[in-house]
């Protein structure tokens, strides 16, 4: 999020898609209520008639899988009628650089295109401005080309949205490009699980852009995260190709060596010109007195990446038999990955599996599916209970960045222990193994691990992650201060400053005193980075300084100095006209970008259909995205007979991801009790079906048993002229806990996002009957 | 029957049929003893909406024609009519068993039955049940007093029955005003329960009970009467000369509650109700003409009320008509308001029919034990005239 | 001291149920095995061990679809029918306005209360041979100790708001007469059974939400008390009557005797 839930209330405008708040993220709720009191409207575009679209003012049905059009038609919209922030574009953005002569786009593909993928030359800017916007090169009329496509009869007829409603929607949402308004956006999952998710969230981000509602209080583009703290364990790399703090994972081919790693993956402008800092204060961190500039910091203990190692590439080698040993830690990949089926066989061919959870999970009891035979699979598989969050101390992060302490409440049931009790364990243990000898036990056996001897101390840790200085050993003020020569020592330079008081850290303050007066409540946990509530702040205000909205103001320069009520995300010592073209410090060219060359699949977001989809694509020859990471064959034909309904997985407020927490906890199981299946009255009616009927939802990858939910809150959309029916299922349900049911990812495809790997678990194709 | 041979000892002359009574009473018990021990939930189909059920319902037919027992002792002992002397006894006997498979029934729906006193000690005076409790256990005591005085007749214990005989008078006025009020307020339940339907939901629901109790005496004491004539061979036409009188009586109230059920329909606009052609529409008509309508009429037809057939149909019309409403009120009329049915479970009906057996066993016994269908003669009446009523002095 | 309510308004109520599962934990009620059901509301009504209960409803109108949640709990009528048909005292009608169940050691299970709750809102623990019954107490322990209903404090988009209930009146009119068009204008428990601590606003109709909007629109209590202020007068003058009745006719039947 760029902004943060709280801040949700100062919104004119909330645009959700992809994304069910009421279901999923009922505080988030809170505020949208605030704010409806204050005259803001919700629209929701969902496929489903959600709670959420229940307390909207519009709510727009759409296909499964056709944000882009939805979006880029809005885009549009605000384009041809003049609504779009021209102050905002113009100088906070890089609609006004010229792109390569090259560039061009043609029936669905950008210049470039070859068998391995794009060649992105073309893709680059030429050095040259036209404030005029005139150019015809220029990014912002090369955007108004692309998205001129995108005229509402094309997004409807894609999407299956009536026309005039998407129009009332264009408008309603195109007036927060109205200076002073403000327009927020908010995501989740719906947006990111595509064959082309990231481009989902480029179209996001790029219609906020253009509507000037980035780093404006109720503006935002605004990731509504899966889990309490899932935005903490991505900003502790949790993805395999990160280090912590969104630093790049060294690559065997890109970064062999410390020279070429800090060559490459630091930019030349940009605040990232600052990661050399951050990433040889994490190696001194890591590696201690070892860490010397001498033996570069011990960058060569860290393994390099030398291919794809996401969720779906894993399971893949492990089907092959590459992978032989397997740690799932606060994880179920056997109900909440893709083509669980084919996961589940694959686990078969493991030597071992450690097992770390609260209970015992359909993971850790794969070899006991229904569908599995236990004489004929060899994995010992280890099961280590563990404590809940509640059971332990430590940090969680929301979706709007804030690290906030949790105390422990109870200690863990029996011979549970907490994760870290584990991992201090498991890491001593290891390096005891090493200590006697191994082919390379370097980075283990020299790898600092101070945390106490018997019992781990938890402060120490959050210290380390919060980043000292070597000499004393004190907690540095905040990630300013990190140097890259061994000075400084900092597990994760973006929890710098979350912990730096030992007394009072920030992360454990809980004052619910506002100074700001919008509700920034900036001594209530610590915000990363440097406690910024709101980020890219500097397009709170007009160039020369003055609020967009005086009455929602973040800062306003006086003429002398800034009067602030944020943390400044940019340099508050000098004049606004300093600062005024540089408002996005993280990138290069410090201005946001409607155009990005950095995507796998184009600068630009395209309507692609998902891998399974009843419809040719009519924007292009170009059926599925180019770049598409594709881990298996199984998937349907476009237009299957077979396979004739679109099929969504949704979440429900009463279970937690895979359920392994919640399908536990009798009060919630007594709310949901089984798996179900939703569909129309309409495709009722046709199949002859009717609810608690159990019916058989089948894909290429399997099919499950289910009892049926017939609902007026899903009706059949018209698509291409057609009465496209969508059946939707939740997928908290497995064959373990309380609470059993089907596990809906035994249906969902092996598809993933071109720059992320994210699977396509949002839209593929099912049939449906009676059991 | 009662015979002045037997008075040694008690009898019962068993026959197949009692044989297979009894039968049945040996699986009652065994209900009652599992219901006692598990309680409520296993044993019936009640339902937090159907929450009274088949044993609370027994209670307000049962009470209902137990009410011939009030209104005969009124006319017979308070007005002293003599017309009514032979089959007043008849009445009271078939009371007292009315009201103690109500008071048996009562507990048998209680769940927390070991608390049955406390209403008594926790005075809960605004709730009209805790009237109707008050009154149905007084009278129900003084009713086993006045039967005591019956049954001392021939149990020798000269003290305990004259001192029964003394305070007879008082207890026969107390004994008056108690069934007066409680059938009122076994009505006045239906007040709280404004989901019954609006036919018969009204404040005015307690007269209603109350007038129907009355007006049903009559006709129950000439079916009780009639059938204990032909169980035991006892001319039924002897009876008549006293029954007619009562049942003009009965007639008149059922007049009475005619015209006032007309204006209260009236006066609360809920005839649309009456016609709306429901379930319960339907039963309101069904319940007020066959059943209340078509008995008036036979009873105020000299020819029909002065032949046998005719008397018992009306009365056997009139009976029913009384125990309908009850059912009307208690299930057809609350049906709307909830989402759940409900039907009794066997062991509800075993109960239920166990308990209605079993009084009429005892009915059986009484009558062929003690002076019951012989009536009272003029010279015990004028015996009991020798006692001054201590009330009236004060 | 003014009585304490509930306003609760369904257009903000987004059906997450967090109240169903607070007034469990609160009042420490075990779960009890359900089954799917197709509009979500589980269990599919109010028992012993769910004593509030989260209702979903699908209104279809035209071509268009609302779906609203509503929470029900017993109302805490200002005069409460439960309270006023036990004969044993069981129930407390507190200052603060809550309407408990409070000794349940003296209950004899007639379960008058339940049949006449004029919402229903009286559940009974059947599967208990001493079986009692069980309603929300609008968390009374909570309420004495300053703290608001365990639903009410769980509520996170303030559906479920707190106070004085003459203030949320007063509120509760000017939500709808600030927004007309939105509201439908109807307090219920404003009049309902005489009215009651928990106000509800709506967008919908009432009786979409499943509610029963032919409710009595008065005290119960006050007519159920008219009635029964007569029986001690009943019970004096009757036998009175009875006894002069009994004296004059006998007087007369023994005239008549010596007439003969």
């Amino acid at each position: 999020m760029t902004n943060h839930f709280i801040d949700y209330q100062h919104s004119d405008v909330w645009l959700c898609i992809g994304a069910n708040p009421a279901e999923n993220h009922p505080m988030a709720f809170r505020w949208i209520t605030k704010g409806k009191e204050k005259g803001g409207k919700l629209i929701v575009a969902d496929p489903r008639f959600t709670k959420s679209a229940a307390m909207a003012d519009l709510y727009a049905p759409h296909r499964p899988g056709t944000d882009i059009p939805f979006l880029l038609g809005i885009m549009n919209y605000a384009i041809q009628n003049n609504l779009y922030h021209r102050e905002y574009v113009v100088n906070y953005t890089n609609a006004s650089y010229i792109v390569h002569p090259e560039f061009g786009f043609e029936d669905g593909l950008f210049s470039g295109f070859g068998d391995g993928g794009y060649d992105k030359a073309s893709w680059a800017y030429t050095g040259e401005k036209d404030p005029t916007l005139e150019h015809p090169q220029c990014v912002f009329q090369l955007l108004k080309r692309h998205t001129a496509r995108y005229d509402k009869r094309t997004v409807s007829q894609i999407c299956g949205t009536p026309e005039d409603l998407y129009e009332e929607i264009c408008k309603l949402y195109a007036g927060t490009g109205e200076p002073g308004k403000a327009g927020n956006i908010i995501y989740a999952m719906g947006i990111t699980q595509h064959t082309y998710g990231s481009q989902n969230v480029r179209s996001i981000a790029m219609l906020q852009l253009l509507l000037g509602n980035i780093g404006i209080p109720g503006g935002g583009v605004n990731a509504q995260r899966g889990e309490s703290n899932v935005q903490g364990s991505t900003d502790m790399c949790m993805l395999y190709h990160l280090l912590p703090g969104y630093n790049p994972m060294p690559n065997a081919n890109t970064h062999p060596t410390w020279a070429d790693y800090r060559e490459k993956a630091t930019p030349a402008a940009g605040y990232w010109v600052n990661r050399p800092k951050f990433v040889v204060s994490m190696l001194k961190a890591w590696y201690g007195e070892h860490a010397t500039a001498e033996n570069d910091f011990c960058y060569d203990y860290i393994p390099k990446i030398y291919g794809d190692h996401s969720h779906m590439a894993m399971f893949k080698a492990m089907a092959e038999g590459k992978v032989k040993g397997f740690f799932a830690w606060g994880q179920n990949p056997v109900v909440g990955g893709p083509a669980a089926i084919q996961s589940r066989k694959a686990m078969e061919n493991l030597d071992w599996m450690v097992c770390i959870d609260l209970f015992e999970i359909e993971t850790a009891a794969f070899w006991k599916a229904p569908d599995a035979d236990p004489t004929k699979i060899g994995t010992e598989v280890f099961f280590l209970p563990t404590g809940c969050s509640y059971e332990k101390e430590g940090t969680v992060s929301n979706s709007g960045r804030w690290i906030q302490w949790r105390w422990k409440a109870i200690d863990p049931p029996g011979e549970a222990h907490s994760d870290l009790w584990i991992a201090d364990r498991l890491f001593k243990a290891i390096r005891k193994g090493y200590q006697q000898g191994g082919v390379f036990p370097d980075p283990i056996v020299k790898m600092t691990w101070d945390y106490g001897d018997d019992h781990y101390d938890i402060v120490k840790v959050a210290v380390e992650c919060n980043g000292f200085t070597v000499a004393d050993g004190e907690p540095v003020l905040n990630f300013t201060k990190l140097a890259d020569d061994g000075s400084t020592a900092c597990g994760n330079w973006l929890f710098s400053g979350y912990y730096n008081d030992l007394n009072d850290p920030p992360c454990k303050r809980r004052d619910t005193v506002d100074t700001s007066g919008l509700g920034m409540y900036h001594n209530w946990s610590f915000c990363w980075p440097v406690n910024r509530r709101i980020i890219y702040n500097r397009c709170a205000t007009r160039p020369n300084g003055q609020p967009w909205n005086p009455e929602k103001a973040l800062f306003r320069w006086t003429g002398t100095e800034w009067i602030k009520n944020d943390v400044p995300d940019f340099n508050a010592n000098v004049p606004p006209e300093e600062t005024a073209n540089n408002p996005f410090i993280m990138l290069p060219e410090g201005q946001g970008r409607f155009f990005a060359s950095g995507m796998a699949e184009g600068p630009f977001p395209e309507h692609y259909e998902p891998i399974e989809t009843p419809f040719k694509n009519i924007m292009s020859k170009q059926q599925h995205n180019p770049c598409a990471k594709l881990y298996a064959d199984n998937f349907a034909p476009v237009g299957s007979e077979e396979y004739p309904y679109v099929c969504t997985t949704h979440r429900l407020i009463e279970h937690y991801q895979s359920g392994a927490l919640t399908r536990n906890q009798p009060y919630l199981v007594e709310l949901m009790p089984e798996m179900f299946v939703m569909i129309s009255k309409t495709l009722a009616e046709k199949l002859h079906l009717k609810s608690y009927d159990w019916v058989v939802v089948s894909t290429p990858r399997g099919e499950i048993k289910a009892k049926l939910g017939v609902t007026p809150l899903i009706k059949p959309l018209m698509v291409h002229s057609k009465l496209t029916e969508v059946v939707c299922m939740p997928w908290h349900w497995g064959f373990q806990g309380l609470g059993r049911g089907a596990i809906a990812n035994d249906l969902t495809p092996a598809a993933g996002d071109a720059n992320t790997s994210i699977p396509e678990y949002k839209a593929f194709l099912c049939n449906i009957r009676k059991a | 029957m009662y015979d002045e041979r037997y008075t040694s000892r008690f009898g019962f002359r068993m026959t197949p049929l009692r044989w297979a009574m009894f039968a049945f009473m040996v699986l009652f018990l065994a209900v009652a003893g599992y219901r006692f021990v598990f309680g409520l939930g296993p044993v019936t189909n009640l339902t937090d909406q159907w929450t009274w059920g088949l044993w609370k319902y027994l209670v307000f037919p049962a009470v209902a024609l137990a009410g011939c027992g009030y209104g005969t002792v009124f006319l017979a002992h308070v007005l002293h009519i003599r017309a009514f002397y032979p089959i007043v006894r008849v009445a009271m006997v078939v009371s007292l068993m009315g009201y103690s498979v109500a008071m048996v029934g009562l507990l048998f729906d209680i769940t927390v039955y070991y608390n049955f006193w406390r209403p008594f000690a926790y005075w809960g005076y605004t709730s009209i049940l805790f009237e109707v409790l008050w009154c149905m256990t007084l009278y129900w005591t003084i009713q086993i007093l006045e039967f005591g005085h019956i049954a001392f007749e021939r149990i020798d214990a000269p003290i305990i029955y004259k001192a029964l005989d003394k305070a007879m008078p008082v207890l026969i006025c107390v004994g008056i005003m108690l069934p007066t009020l409680h059938q009122a307020s076994l009505g006045g339940l239906f007040i709280a329960t404004t989901q019954l339907h609006p036919a018969w939901w009204s404040l005015w629901i307690p007269w209603f009970f109350m007038i129907s109790s009355l007006m049903v005496g009559p006709a129950v004491v000439a079916f009780s009467c009639w059938a204990l004539c032909r169980i035991y061979g006892k001319k039924f036409e002897e009876l008549m000369p006293s029954l007619n009188p009562l049942i003009l009586v009965g007639a008149a109230l059922m007049i009475f509650y005619t015209v006032l059920k007309v204006w209260d329909l009236t006066a609360r606009g809920a005839w649309g109700y009456v016609f709306e052609g429901t379930l319960q529409g339907n039963m309101f008509l069904l319940e007020h003409i066959v059943f209340l309508l078509v008995p008036l009429v036979m009873f105020l037809t000299p020819s029909i009320r002065n032949s046998v057939g005719g008397l018992v149909t009306a009365s056997l019309l009139c009976g029913v008509g009384v125990v309908l409403n009850r059912t009307n009120v208690m299930f057809t009329g609350m049906a709307p308001a909830y989402t759940h049915s409900y039907f009794p479970s066997w062991m509800e009906w075993v109960g239920f029919a166990g308990l209605l057996v079993g009084a009429l066993l005892v009915i059986l016994f009484f009558v062929e034990n003690f002076k019951i269908l012989e009536g009272i003669s003029d010279a015990e009446e004028a015996k009991d005239s020798a006692v001054s009523p201590v009330t009236v002095q004060g | 001291m003014g009585q304490y309510g509930v306003l609760v308004d369904v257009t903000k109520c987004i059906g997450c149920r967090g109240c169903q599962t607070a007034c469990k934990n609160w009042n420490d009620l075990p779960a009890v095995k359900t089954t799917f059901t197709a509009d979500w509301t589980n269990p599919p009504e109010m028992n012993f061990n769910n004593i509030t209960l989260v209702g979903f409803h699908t209104i279809e109108k035209d071509d268009k679809v609302q779906w609203r949640a509503a929470k029900v709990q017993c109302f805490h009528c200002l005069e409460p029918t439960c309270f006023e048909v036990c004969f044993v005292h069981a129930y407390n009608k507190t200052p603060e306005g809550a309407v408990v169940y409070a000794n349940p050691e003296i209950c004899v299970g007639c379960r008058y209360c339940q049949l006449a709750c004029p919402f229903h809102n009286i559940q009974m623990k059947w599967d208990e041979v001493f079986s009692r019954v069980r309603k929300c107490s609008f968390c009374y322990n909570r309420l004495v100790e300053g703290l608001k209903p365990a639903c009410v404090t769980t509520c996170p988009t303030g559906a479920l708001k707190f106070g004085k209930r003459d203030e949320l009146l007063q509120e509760a009119k000017e939500r709808i007469n600030s927004n007309p068009d939105k509201y439908f204008n109807h307090i219920y428990g404003e009049k309902e059974a005489g009215g009651t601590s928990w106000l509800y606003i709506s967008d919908v109709p009432f009786e979409d939400l499943g509610f029963n909007t032919d409710v009595f629109q008065k005290s119960i209590p006050k007519y159920t008390w008219k009635y029964m202020k007569k029986a001690p007068i009943l019970a004096v003058s009757l036998p009175i009557f009875f006894a002069a009745l009994y004296a004059y006719t006998k007087r007369r039947a023994e005239n008549e005797g010596h007439g003969h």
